[in-house]
């Protein structure tokens, strides 16, 4: 007999290995009930200031369910991105790793169950020494809108919270500076989607109809540069349909920077060095402005170091 | 061997036990299946529509007035009516008369559970009349067990009525030309009407027809043209004669302002919204659109095994002509009208070989423009699967065969080799259709690693808000009297089916906006994000209370605001 012949017992033997195939693919994922019996061990390896990753991405919000926020806040998991962060846990199931750490340093590795954990150091960490975000409150800050005059807007812990749903704005939280205009005008930490819909916690300040609006922090201690992101939600963005949106920088009056964020420029980087405030202590002002304000739903995060 | 050599009186309790059993499968599992976003909108159709059927009973003179129809179709008539009104009738019938079922939803959905069965049917008869019984089988088999397949088949939408009426419409031109005669023909011009007033995939069916007539004739419509004696199927005429008289008669919606009314329905579709849909971890939602993306997701989500025996059934009979020489499938093809009724085998092969690759070319077209919405995933060019299956089938056939004549000691045998072959290449089809329930639009196959492999190369892990029916039992347990539910991409008239047949707990509220909800649910699609993101600023929280894992990956989740969890 040809082995020609033979050739149709390859096809009930690739159906056997289709079948193996599906059974070693649907097990190798850890179920709830594995990430809940590994959740106190993952979590005893953590250390203070770990942030906390997990590969393959999607895998998140399972590690998000079991560990909590202690373990995974929304300033870490919507982070600008990861120079701040001194040591990672990285935890790492169906043999992938997170493409954030894939450069650090591998301090420790635990294995159990369907689960590898490393400990990681980042080669490029940064210290922050402020980071506005995390100031912006009634205390630290204060805003205002700025037409013909100055119009302070108030702190308020209990703001109107609202949201968008599908496809509308971002969260608008209930503490947050509430300025005398339309309600989408404000100064509140909230979180948006970049360019690969990522989260990103910032400072929503929307353009107003004129004038600016301005966030302005007390008492910083400065470093050598203040340096930041500036972007809105990838729903608005990606119609690169509209105005330019001016965000300066002022140290004690002075200004320092400027970012123009256009369309399309998406969750975007920028830097400003202090030059002779560096090292000093100063008030530092964040105005926002655009030619015209419609949907330009500025969100910024910046931090001194 | 000739069809009629072929198929016996037993064949038809063959192929009707199978589309049963498959009905009885759908109708039985139907309970954990969650209300897509769109059967919503033929709910509230239907309903609408049976209200007119039942004043059309009542009072027939009122009911035909112009004020009366175009307030009783006006509802979802950017699609036309055939399905919807079967849901209405099926609603009307199985719920409300007889109390055949014990869920509204699922007596809407009856009738597209019924046209997976009846697809079914026509792939046993049709393989087997061509081909052989065990290409019958094996077809209807490898349809049944596509996973999204499956999915599609139990909801009441038309997606598996318009891939029946397709298929039935394929199947009456080829008995047509296979010595079915002027019944036959009438019966393509008949099915093309319902196909017509079904989807508008339907569009393509003279397409395919017109071109597969074209190729059979390459070689004599040249001489029969200058001769003035230019010979067409008569189902082509039929089609072009029945099938809009039929389309009319069916939607009430086109019998007043006919022309504009049309015209918006072929505008609607012509220009339809590019909804978003991810594709390799890229979010695409408007052109250009990937062209690799319909054979990419064919890929995925078909089982390797039936891709494989499709692969057979289309390249072996190619092959085998080419190493023996003998006429061309084409050139038998293009000699076969001229020699109706008698059919010689080749002939007869090569002409439904002929369309069946028509019918899947012709139904994945679409898609190789750049400009082509891709936002339905599979369900875009499921018309082709039959075919697919059908082929599938034969290459199933010829493994059987090949194991018959071998010398192999226990697949040679007559009844041991099938029964272990058929088990061998039906087993992972099965496998991963039944684990697929209820998550059939987020499954993918091994090809690219399973669930997890789609979700890691960044492929759709669904959509229309499908899963909210896999939270529910979550939600009904651990929700407080009252709480309120932000359903994200359900549609609020499926979420009041839920309601309606006791599956969501009558006390929970609609939240309309993340801020305003004591429980979110979120649908992952990664342009939605934004929800999700939504909900950690309003209930201060990254971590999801519940998520129902499929094969270890979140596909829908659950946010609480702190302290509603009881």
């Amino acid at each position: 007999m040809k082995l020609s012949h033979l050739a149709f017992v390859l096809v009930p033997v690739l159906g056997l290995a289709e079948l193996g195939a599906h059974v070693y693919f649907a097990r190798r994922p850890p179920n709830e009930a594995q990430w809940r019996e590994a959740a106190p061990r993952i979590t005893s390896l953590r250390k203070p200031g770990d942030l906390v990753v997990v590969g393959p991405q999607w895998a998140e919000p399972a590690a998000r369910m079991v560990l909590g926020d202690s373990m995974m806040p929304v300033r870490d998991v919507a982070r600008p991105d990861e120079s701040r962060y001194e040591t990672a846990l990285e935890i790492s199931i169906a043999g992938q790793r997170s493409k954030y750490t894939r450069t650090w340093r591998e301090l420790e590795k635990h294995s159990f169950g369907k689960f590898v954990v490393r400990r990681l150091q980042n080669p490029g960490y940064q210290k922050v020494s402020y980071d506005f975000v995390d100031h912006l409150n009634g205390v630290d800050a204060s805003a205002l809108l700025y037409d013909t005059q100055e119009h302070p807007c108030s702190w308020s812990d209990h703001a109107q919270l609202y949201a968008g749903g599908l496809g509308g704005p971002p969260t608008f939280p209930s503490t947050r500076f509430v300025c005398p205009a339309p309600m989408h005008v404000f100064a509140g930490v909230t979180v948006v989607e970049d360019q690969d819909y990522l989260p990103r916690r910032c400072i929503m300040m929307h353009a107003p109809d004129k004038g600016h609006i301005e966030a302005r922090f007390r008492d910083v201690p400065l470093g050598n540069e203040i340096r930041g992101h500036s972007g809105m939600r990838m729903i608005v963005e990606r119609e690169l349909a509209g105005a330019p949106i001016v965000l300066e920088v002022f140290v004690d009056g002075q200004k320092i920077g400027q970012d123009v964020h256009l369309d399309g420029e998406w969750w975007k980087p920028w830097r400003f060095p202090l030059g002779a405030f560096a090292g000093k202590r100063g008030e530092v002002a964040f105005r926002v402005s655009s030619p015209r304000e419609s949907q330009r739903q500025m969100c910024w995060e910046a931090d001194t170091r | 061997m000739s069809d009629a050599k072929r198929f016996r009186w037993f064949d038809w309790l063959i192929g009707l036990t199978i589309a049963a059993l498959y009905v009885v499968l759908l109708v039985k599992t139907a309970h954990t299946l969650g209300y897509a976003r769109d059967e919503g909108f033929y709910f509230s159709a239907a309903e609408s529509y049976a209200a007119w059927f039942e004043q059309l009973w009542a009072h027939p003179k009122e009911a035909i007035t112009r004020a009366v129809v175009d307030r009783s179709w006006a509802a979802n008539h950017e699609h036309p009516a055939l399905a919807k009104s079967a849901f209405a009738l099926s609603w009307m019938l199985f719920y409300k008369k007889w109390h055949l079922f014990a869920e509204e939803g699922t007596s809407f959905r009856f009738p597209g559970m019924l046209s997976g069965g009846m697809v079914l049917l026509i792939l046993y008869v049709w393989g087997t009349r061509a081909r052989s019984r065990a290409a019958g089988l094996g077809a209807a088999l490898a349809f049944a067990l596509i996973p999204q397949v499956y999915y599609h088949s139990h909801l009441d939408c038309f997606d598996i009525p318009i891939v029946a009426a397709w298929l039935a419409c394929a199947y009456a031109y080829w008995r047509s030309l296979t010595g079915g005669g002027i019944r036959w023909a009438i019966m393509t011009g008949l099915l093309f009407g319902l196909a017509l007033d079904t989807k508008h995939n339907s569009w393509f069916l003279p397409i395919a027809f017109v071109l597969h007539t074209l190729l059979l004739h390459v070689g004599s419509y040249g001489k029969e043209l200058r001769a003035g004696t230019l010979r067409i199927p008569a189902a082509l005429p039929a089609m072009a004669i029945l099938g809009p008289v039929v389309f009319y008669a069916l939607w009430p919606w086109i019998w007043n302002d006919t022309g504009a009314r049309l015209e918006g329905y072929i505008a609607f579709h012509m220009g339809h919204e590019y909804y978003n849909m991810e594709f390799f971890g890229h979010t695409y939602w408007k052109p250009p659109m990937p062209r690799g993306y319909a054979w990419v997701m064919t890929a995925a989500t078909v089982p390797v095994i039936t891709l494989a025996c499709m692969m057979i059934g289309i390249l072996r009979p190619i092959l085998a002509r080419v190493r023996s020489g003998v006429e061309s499938t084409w050139q038998g093809g293009a000699r076969l009208v001229s020699r109706l009724p008698v059919l010689e085998d080749d002939r007869f092969q090569g002409m439904t070989t002929l369309l069946w690759l028509l019918c899947i070319f012709i139904n994945y077209s679409a898609w190789l423009s750049s400009s082509t919405p891709i936002f339905g995933g599979t369900k875009h060019w499921i018309t082709a699967y039959p075919f697919m299956a059908l082929f599938a089938g034969q290459g199933f056939a010829w493994a059987l065969e090949q194991a018959r004549k071998s010398a192999l000691p226990v697949l040679s045998h007559r009844v041991l080799g099938p029964v272990l072959i058929g088990a061998a290449c039906v087993s992972a089809p099965l496998v991963e259709t039944l684990r697929s329930h209820p998550f059939g639009l987020s499954t993918y196959t091994p090809l690219v690693g399973g669930n997890a492999g789609g979700a890691t190369l960044g492929l759709n892990r669904g959509f229309w808000g499908y899963q909210t029916g896999s939270v529910l039992p979550w939600l009904n347990q651990h929700a407080g009297p009252g709480a309120s539910v932000s359903i994200h991409d359900t549609a609020y008239q499926s979420w009041e089916m839920f309601v309606r047949d006791g599956r969501a707990r009558r006390d929970l509220r609609v939240a309309w906006s993340p801020a305003d909800c004591d429980f979110g649910i979120y649908h992952h699609e990664q342009h939605m994000e934004g929800v999700e993101y939504q909900y950690w600023v309003a209930h201060g929280t990254t971590a999801p209370a519940y998520i129902p894992l499929y094969d270890g990956v979140p596909v829908v989740w659950v946010y609480a605001r702190p302290g509603a969890v009881k």
